[in-house]
C-alpha cells in the first residue's frame, strides 16, 4: 500500500518551525543560566506544546490526516494552560484558579466540537490540497490562540515596563519578541484573503517564540521582576559585627528595625532559635529572614518569602562559612575581607535585579573619598576642616551646590575667622 | 561543597572599576552633569568593554556606594544633614548671636562630635545661601538671624544679650526715665563700663538722651520688653503698660 503524500510548502515550512522551536528548548533546557530555575517548568512544557501543535499541523497536511489536524488543534488547550499557568507563577508564584477553570471549560468545549463532522475541511486552493479546522472547531482554535497571545501580550509588556534599568535592554527584546507573537492574531486575518498568509503568521509566531527563549536563556533576571523584591542581605558574626552586606533596592524596612531583630534574635539561647536555622518574620513593609548557624547570623530583606528564595539563602550561607571559615574561627572583623562573598552573591542571587537605580538621567556623584577636585580647592578646603572626615563631607557637598558657593564660602570663611577672636558675653 | 571559580571579584582596586570612577571625575571636571546614563555610554565608548560587565561594575558601585545620589539642594533637602539642622534651630532659638557665641554654643552642645570652625561657616553659608537665614554686620560683629525676622529687633537681640546692657535696659523698662549715674548706682557695675554701654545703646537708637535723661526709644519700647522678658524668663518685669 503507497502512502500519498501531499507536497504542500506548509508542510517544510512547520517541520523547520517547528525543528527551531525544539531547538530553542532544548536550550533552554541545557543552559546552566535556567537549568534550574523552577519557575520554568510550565513555560517549558509549553513551549514543547508549540513546537508539537507545529509538527502535528505538519503531519496532518504532509498525509491529509483529520485525526492529527484534530490533535494539532486540540494541542492548543494544554498549551494554553501551560503557558497560563506558568506566566502565572513567575509573576506571583501562584496560580489564578478562575481563569484556570475557565479555560479548562473552554478546553472541553474544544475537545468535543473537535469531533463534529464538519470540524475538518479540506479544499483546493492554488493547486494546493489544504487540510484546515472548520466549524465551531476553527472558532474555538481561534479563540484559543487570541487567549494564549493575549496572556503572552500581557506578559511581555508589564515585564518591560517593570523592569529595572540595568535589565531593560534585555526587557526590550522580550517585548519585541512577545509583540511577534501577537501580531500573529492581526496578520492571521490576512489568511482570510489568501491562506498563503498562514506561512507568514507561522514565521512570525515561532520568531517570537524563539526569541522569547533565548532572551530568557541569556538574562533570566526578567523572571524574577515580580514575584518577590531583594532588598538587602547582612551578614554578621555571632558578636554583632557586621561582616558583608548588600544592597538590591531601597527598603521599607527601617535599619534599625532591620538590626534591632538581629540583635534580638543573637540573644535567644540556641534551643529557642534552632528551629531549623531560617526564621521568617512578617512586617508591614515586608519579609525578614534570619539565619543563625555556626559562626554567622544573617538576615535577608525581601518583599515576599519564597522557597527559591529561602533555598538561595541556605546555601549561601553554608557557602560562606566554607568560604571564610579560617577567617571566622580567628574572628576576623573587617568587612574587606570578606568582599569576595560577592561571588557567592553572582553565584546564588544572581537573577534578582539590581533596583537601587531607579532612574538612568538622575543625577549621580561619586563618594567623597573617590572624588578629585581641583588641587589648590581641596588644599583651601583641607585647611578649613579639622580631619578627613570633614572635609570629606564638604567634597561630597560641593557638588551640589550652587554656582559660586565655593567662592563665597572661602570669603565667609575668612571674614568670620578674623572676628572670632571678638568676645561677647551672651546671657546663658 | 565545592566552589565554582567564577570570574575575578571585583574590587575598588580593579583596572576596570579604576577606569569607570576615573571616567566620572572627568565627566565632573567638564563641568557636565553626571548620570547613569551618560556614565555608561562614555564608559563603554572609552573602555571598550562589554556591557554586561560594565553594568556589574555599575551595580558595584552603586552598592558600594561609591556612586551615590548627586541631586542639587533644595531649599528642601538641605535641612537634612543633621549638623546643618542644629545649626538652623539654634539659630532659630537664639536670636541676635554674633559667629563666635553661636559657634560656642553648637560646640558645646553637640559634645563629642566634633565640629571645626570650616565646617560651622561651611553650614551657615549653606544655610545663607538657601535664604533659611540672613547675616547684618554690628560693629566687628556678624550677626546671624532667621531670615524671616526683622533687623532691628534682632539688633535689640544682640545688644540686650550683653549683661550690663540687659540691665541698664531692664532698668529703663522699670523706672522710664533716669540718670546715667543713677543707673550705675542701681545696677551696681562700674561707671566707665555702664556709661560706654550707654553709649552703644544710644548709638544703636534703643535709648536716646533727653536734657541728660535717659528714656527707652519709643519707638522700639514695645520691642524692648519683649526681647528682654524672653532673655530673662526667670526674672519678674515691672513696669508699666503704655
Amino acid at each position: 500500500m503507497l502512502l500519498r503524500l501531499n507536497l504542500n510548502p506548509i508542510v517544510p515550512f512547520d517541520m523547520t518551525l517547528g525543528t527551531l522551536v525544539l531547538i530553542a528548548l532544548f536550550i533552554i533546557i541545557t543552559t546552566p543560566k535556567t537549568k534550574k530555575i523552577y519557575h520554568l517548568i510550565f513555560i517549558k512544557l509549553g513551549i514543547l506544546g508549540i513546537s508539537l501543535f507545529y509538527f502535528f499541523e505538519a503531519f496532518s497536511y504532509l498525509f491529509l490526516s483529520d485525526i492529527l489536524a484534530i490533535i494539532s488543534g486540540i494541542s492548543l488547550f494544554p498549551t494554553t494552560v501551560l503557558i497560563l499557568i506558568g506566566v502565572n507563577y513567575i509573576m506571583r508564584e501562584e496560580v489564578n484558579t478562575f481563569s484556570l477553570v475557565s479555560i479548562f471549560c473552554l478546553g472541553v468545549i474544544l475537545c468535543i466540537v473537535a469531533f463534529f463532522p464538519d470540524a475538518i475541511v479540506i479544499d483546493i486552493v492554488d493547486r494546493f490540497i489544504m487540510i484546515e479546522l472548520g466549524g465551531w472547531f476553527k472558532v474555538i482554535a481561534e479563540l484559543f490562540h487570541i487567549i494564549f497571545i493575549g496572556i503572552v501580550g500581557y506578559w511581555g509588556i508589564i515585564t518591560w515596563a517593570n523592569a529595572p534599568f540595568l535589565i531593560k535592554k534585555e526587557a526590550k527584546l522580550f517585548l519585541i519578541a512577545t509583540s511577534f507573537m501577537v501580531a500573529r492574531v492581526l496578520i492571521n486575518l490576512m489568511v482570510y484573503l489568501n491562506p498563503i498568509w498562514i506561512l507568514g503568521v507561522q514565521i512570525l509566531f515561532a520568531t517570537g517564540v524563539i526569541m522569547l527563549t533565548l532572551v530568557i536563556t541569556n538574562e533570566p533576571k526578567i523572571l524574577f521582576i515580580f514575584p518577590f523584591t531583594l532588598n538587602r542581605i547582612l551578614v554578621r558574626d555571632k558578636n554583632g559585627y557586621p561582616l558583608f552586606d548588600q544592597d538590591w533596592s531601597k527598603s521599607k524596612i527601617n535599619e534599625q528595625v532591620f538590626t534591632g531583630f538581629l540583635n534580638a534574635i543573637q540573644l535567644m539561647s540556641d534551643e529557642v532559635v534552632n528551629l531549623g536555622g531560617l526564621l521568617d518574620i512578617d512586617l508591614k513593609e515586608g519579609i525578614l529572614m534570619i539565619h543563625e548557624s555556626r559562626y554567622v547570623s544573617v538576615g535577608l530583606v525581601s518583599s515576599h518569602s519564597s522557597k527559591f528564595l529561602r533555598n538561595s539563602l541556605t546555601h549561601f550561607i553554608e557557602d560562606f562559612e566554607e568560604m571564610f571559615e579560617q577567617l571566622l574561627k580567628q574572628g576576623v572583623t573587617d568587612p574587606k575581607k570578606y568582599e569576595s562573598a560577592y561571588l557567592l552573591i553572582e553565584k546564588y542571587f544572581a537573577n534578582f535585579p539590581i533596583r537601587l537605580i531607579e532612574d538612568i538621567k538622575e543625577n549621580i556623584l561619586l563618594e567623597a573619598n573617590y572624588l578629585e577636585i581641583p588641587k589648590s580647592l581641596e588644599q583651601k578646603l583641607k585647611s578649613a576642616t579639622i580631619n578627613q572626615e570633614e572635609l570629606n563631607l564638604l567634597k561630597s557637598e560641593l557638588l551640589k551646590t550652587p554656582t559660586g558657593f565655593t567662592t563665597e564660602f572661602l570669603n565667609l570663611y575668612d571674614k568670620l575667622t578674623r572676628e572670632d577672636d571678638e568676645e561677647s558675653n551672651p546671657i546663658d | 561543597m565545592s566552589q565554582e571559580i567564577l570570574a575575578p571579584s571585583l574590587g575598588i582596586e580593579h583596572p576596570t572599576v579604576k577606569g569607570v570612577i576615573r571616567i566620572a571625575n572627568e565627566v565632573l571636571k567638564e563641568g557636565r552633569v553626571l548620570n547613569i546614563e551618560y556614565l555608561y555610554r562614555r564608559a563603554k565608548r572609552e573602555l571598550k568593554i562589554p556591557r554586561e560587565g560594565l553594568l556589574t561594575i555599575i551595580q558595584y558601585l552603586v552598592n558600594k556606594k561609591i556612586i551615590i545620589n548627586g541631586s542639587k539642594f533644595t531649599k528642601d533637602t538641605i535641612l537634612d544633614n543633621d549638623i546643618r539642622s542644629i545649626v538652623y534651630n539654634f539659630i532659630q532659638q537664639n536670636i541676635g548671636l554674633h559667629f563666635s557665641a553661636i559657634k560656642r554654643n553648637i560646640v558645646k552642645f553637640l559634645k563629642g562630635d566634633q565640629i571645626g570652625v570650616g565646617q560651622l561657616i561651611w553650614h551657615l553659608e549653606m544655610l545663607l545661601k538657601f535664604n533659611l537665614i540672613k547675616s547684618f554686620e554690628l560693629g566687628n560683629h556678624t550677626i546671624f538671624i532667621p531670615v524671616e525676622i526683622d533687623e532691628t529687633i534682632a539688633k535689640i537681640y544682640y545688644l540686650a544679650r550683653n549683661s550690663v546692657r540687659n540691665k541698664i535696659l531692664r532698668h529703663l523698662i522699670e523706672i522710664e526715665r533716669t540718670t546715667r549715674p543713677l543707673i550705675a548706682e542701681v545696677i551696681q557695675e562700674n561707671r566707665e563700663n555702664v556709661y560706654y554701654h550707654i553709649k552703644i545703646l544710644i548709638e544703636h537708637d534703643c535709648i536716646i538722651n533727653l536734657n541728660k535723661e535717659l528714656l527707652l526709644n519709643p519707638k522700639l519700647r514695645e520691642e524692648i520688653i519683649e526681647v528682654i522678658r524672653e532673655l530673662t524668663l526667670n526674672q519678674e518685669l515691672n513696669y508699666k503698660e503704655k
